[in-house]
């Protein structure tokens, strides 16, 4: 009865989400990731005590900490295992007295008084995600907020060791249960795919974590990194995870944005890259309404309009009195950030490619469910490395001349043009401009966002890259795109501005393209607030390839910003490129472990891939006498082998492409496969559980020793010339497969370590 | 006569209501606890308890390291000073107090007039050190 009636419910509200789309007459092209799932969800609450843990010494942090939080989950987890996210809130009062609401920045709390529960604040974030299969935490970390700007790290060491003491936690009672939860939770955590939000400090928090759980040889696989209006106090750079940093435009805590950093330092600093970033802008969000708890009327104590710390209420953007302010209401807050933050989660967690457009910016049309329009909400996107062909970086001086390709940059009768973007080797961007004002800006000893700055006052003006000739056949590629917005201390106020994307092919054919039919992001800045607004936030701009018709696109020589939709204006841009390439970024790869008996034989699908693709999985086990069963289409598939010989299992995976195209690759194993089971008793693993080492008696010293945990992924390879082999200290609690691989054969033993 | 006293009266009440916009911040104490100086601003109305930091700026250096505590709608928040460091500071440099960073080329005097965020302490003396 009760799934009959959530089925009902999810399906009342996707109607009601359509039909809104449909009464604003958008179309709405992209599935809304926002509309609640369709299981019912529970939550339940840890709390160990006020200082139950002593941090650390990683966690630079001299008191002990609370150990308490909620989880949101599918009522039903009869199946399993399921993604996990976790929260982590930023900082804000800790306690608060019940007789006159009064707040204090103490912990523990005084005698009388509560706790503020920030980490509830996220409540409606995760049912949502929980009604689509999400297992959701969110942690408290008040004890930190009490004293963390005494130290010299802000607390950012005790956030990171904090998530990684309750992801420790949650990996108890995924393999072995225990108290509160006693067996609800085992086997139901999928801890190789974890995405992570932390707000405010939480964000630099988590970002912090990230690179934490890396150091320890990634125990967990945190597999997406969202901050939610963070500081980056200490411009820490997170590469190979894809990273969502959201900004609001009328933060009036954290006001100069500076989570932007996140996205900008990460684009080119490593080669090796291959995770997409994503900055979203909500024009009218603050920084307290996405934490329910912080704000005004919906928690008894702390809440605050945080554009209200010292700036103007009459604002005409961001003030709330201010007649016709363009502030968002806090559900309409509330329901943006739903929308966006499940599309990115069920993008590189729940891997549904379908929402890809939301945040690669080929959908413009804000989902129904984030009541957004699209003047109010605004992305970018920076693609894999392998998804991008990149034309000019704007990332030194020399891009000014010579662009990313080795092509000419040329213009004509502009105004002005300059790259600027701070650190050792550019000029810091309009000097004199507050910090509030350019959040891309770097000082003059760390980067900031390298850009290129145009001023115009001629439609005959333009700024153009050349493309060397092995670089001019575009048909790979799908979209062109680059970031920008309007250099609002150059173009007269109100005025928004436009230009034309030109291509030319060999013979001087050209297309065009007016860029404000492909985006609503070259606007003049709203907000009067002094030494605030208006602020120059870069959004990326994509235009179909496709659109570009009339010339010959195996040949296209040059890309040439047309300055003749205005008359005069000025803009900024940056990360100028190819995107999309027709057959994505996408990997076939397995791994197998062999049972302990009959020759089953269970393989492990680690393809990998980015949200670019529909992907369809072929097996074929090398096992033709088994007829039908010699193949399978599952993920993660085992095959049982009639007898001990070798075989040659096979993975062809297929991608299918939003534009029909059909892309392959396939991965066989290297070696023939053995599944010669020997006998279990001449070789012996003990002892079990194991803590710091284990024995392996009556191998040779030629044998091999595999470990394996529960997703198959290998954490210690060990040759047995000695019989006692150290255990990696970075093995967290749980069971795992031990295989010994001998010349005759495999051994398989289930080990069960314990920390 | 009335006149001038209304005149009077109507500037005090004026001077009141704009000083409201601003918090009145000024130095409560400074003293030397161990190898730091605890440098205490008292306030008018309760500091921001935020995810920014409150900048003490003195002369070209700036000090984030801060408790921070309200009582009956004031504020007080003491910056944590290493005592070398404050050795170090000369005489006679303004002392700004902001909330959030500033880009380094600010003009801060400038700024203290323009934001709400931007405070004037004063200047610069070692002997405010309580012995």
């Amino acid at each position: 009865m009760t799934n009959k009636k959530n089925i009902l419910e999810y399906l009342l509200c996707v109607s009601f989400f359509i039909c809104a789309g449909s009464s604003r007459g958008v179309a709405q092209t992209t599935p809304d990731p926002g509309i609640p799932g369709p299981y019912a969800v529970s939550k339940l609450e840890y709390n160990f005590g006020d200082l139950a843990y002593t941090p650390p010494p990683a966690a630079a942090f001299p008191a002990n900490m609370e150990v308490c939080g909620s989880v949101h989950f599918p009522t039903n987890l009869s199946t399993g295992p399921y993604p996990v996210l976790l929260f982590l809130h930023g900082r804000h009062s800790t306690c608060w007295e019940t007789s006159d609401s009064s707040t204090a920045l103490e912990w523990p709390c005084p005698t009388g008084w509560q706790s503020i529960t920030s980490y509830e604040g996220y409540d409606y974030l995760a049912r949502n995600m929980a009604s689509h299969g999400y297992i959701v935490i969110s942690i408290s970390a008040n004890a930190i907020n009490a004293i963390d700007n005494t130290l010299p790290d802000d607390g950012m060491n005790a956030r990171g060791v904090l998530v990684q003491h309750h992801l420790d936690l949650w990996n108890t009672w995924n393999t072995v249960g225990g108290a509160p939860f006693d067996t609800l939770f085992i086997g139901k955590l999928n801890m190789r795919n974890i995405g992570t939000m932390g707000h405010s400090r939480g964000g630099e928090g988590v970002i912090y974590n990230a690179q934490y759980n890396a150091s320890l040889g990634s125990p967990y696989g945190i597999k997406a990194v969202l901050t939610l209006a963070p500081v980056d106090f200490f411009r820490h750079v997170l590469n190979g995870i894809p990273l969502l940093d959201v900004a609001p435009y009328c933060d009036g805590d954290v006001s100069d944005l500076e989570g932007v950093h996140f996205y900008d330092d990460a684009r080119y600093n490593d080669t090796n890259d291959e995770a997409p970033k994503h900055t979203i802008l909500f024009m009218g969000a603050d920084h307290d309404f996405f934490n329910t708890v912080w704000t005004p009327y919906l928690y008894p104590a702390g809440g605050a309009d945080d554009w209200l710390y010292g700036f103007s209420s009459t604002d005409p953007q961001c003030g709330p009195s201010a007649p016709g302010t363009k502030r968002l209401d806090t559900t309409t807050q509330q329901a943006a950030l739903t929308a966006y933050l499940a599309a990115f989660y069920r993008i590189y967690i729940g891997h549904e490619t379908q929402f890809n457009p939301i945040l690669q910016v080929s959908d413009i049309i804000p989902p129904a469910s984030s009541m957004l329009d699209s003047s109010q909400v605004f992305v970018s996107y920076h693609p894999a490395r392998a998804d991008r062909l990149d034309v000019n970086r704007t990332d030194s001086l020399d891009r000014l001349t010579t662009n990313t390709l080795e092509g000419a940059v040329t213009e004509t009768g502009l105004v002005s043009s300059a790259i600027c973007g701070g650190g050792l080797t550019m000029a810091t961007c309009d000097a004199g401009v507050s910090n509030d004002q350019l959040p891309h800006r770097g000082t003059a000893t760390i980067a900031g966002l390298g850009q290129m700055r145009m001023r115009w006052s001629d439609s005959a003006e333009w700024y153009q890259n050349a493309l060397p000739v092995a670089y001019q056949n575009l048909t790979p590629y799908l979209t062109l795109q680059f970031r920008a917005s309007e250099d609002f201390k150059e173009t007269t106020t109100d005025t928004n501005v436009n230009f034309t994307v030109q291509l030319v092919d060999s013979i001087g054919d050209t297309s065009n393209q007016v860029v404000g039919n492909h985006t609503h992001s070259l606007f003049y800045q709203p907000g009067t607030q002094p030494t605030d607004l208006p602020k120059e936030v870069f959004n990326t701009i994509s235009i179909p390839l496709s659109t570009f018709t009339g010339i010959d696109k195996t040949k296209v020589r040059y890309i040439r910003f047309k300055f003749n939709k205005t008359g005069a204006g000025a803009v900024v841009i940056s990360d100028l490129a190819f995107t999309n390439p027709l057959c994505g970024n996408f990997t076939a790869f397995f791994t197998d472990s062999i049972a302990h008996t009959g020759h089953k034989v269970f393989f492990t699908n680690q393809s990998t891939s980015y949200g670019q693709d529909s992907l369809v999985w072929k097996w074929n086990f090398g096992d033709a006498a088994s007829g039908v069963n010699d193949t399978s289409t599952q993920k993660s598939p085992f095959h049982i082998y009639p007898n001990a010989e070798s075989y040659n299992p096979c993975l062809y995976v297929t991608s299918y492409r939003k534009n029909g195209l059909v892309c392959s690759d396939s991965f066989c194993t290297q070696a023939r496969l053995s599944v010669a089971v020997i006998n279990e008793n001449n070789i012996t693993i003990m002892p079990n559980p194991a803590k710091d080492y284990i024995q392996v008696k009556g191998a040779a010293s030629t044998d091999v020793l595999t470990l394996i945990d529960l997703y198959g992924e290998v954490v210690l390879t060990a040759t047995l010339r000695q019989s006692i082999i150290q255990l990696p200290q970075n093995l967290a609690t749980g069971i795992y497969y031990a295989i010994v691989t001998t010349n005759t054969g495999r051994i398989y033993n289930k080990l069960l370590i314990t920390r | 006569m009335k006149k001038i006293i209304l005149l009077t009266l109507s500037l005090i009440i004026t001077f009141y209501l704009i000083a409201q916009e601003k918090a009145q911040t000024k130095i409560s104490s400074v003293i030397q606890k161990g190898e730091t100086i605890r440098y205490s601003l008292s306030s008018s109305q309760p500091f921001i308890v935020g995810n920014n930091r409150y900048i003490l700026h003195i002369g070209d250096r700036g000090f984030s390291q801060y408790e921070q505590s309200k009582s009956k709608g004031t504020g007080l928040i003491t910056f944590l000073i290493p005592v070398t460091d404050f050795n170090d500071l000369p005489d006679g440099k303004s002392v700004f107090l902001t909330y959030g960073s500033v880009s380094e080329d600010a003009d801060l005097e400038s700024l203290a007039n323009k934001s709400t965020r931007c405070w004037f302490i004063g200047k610069f003396e070692k002997d405010i050190l309580t012995k």
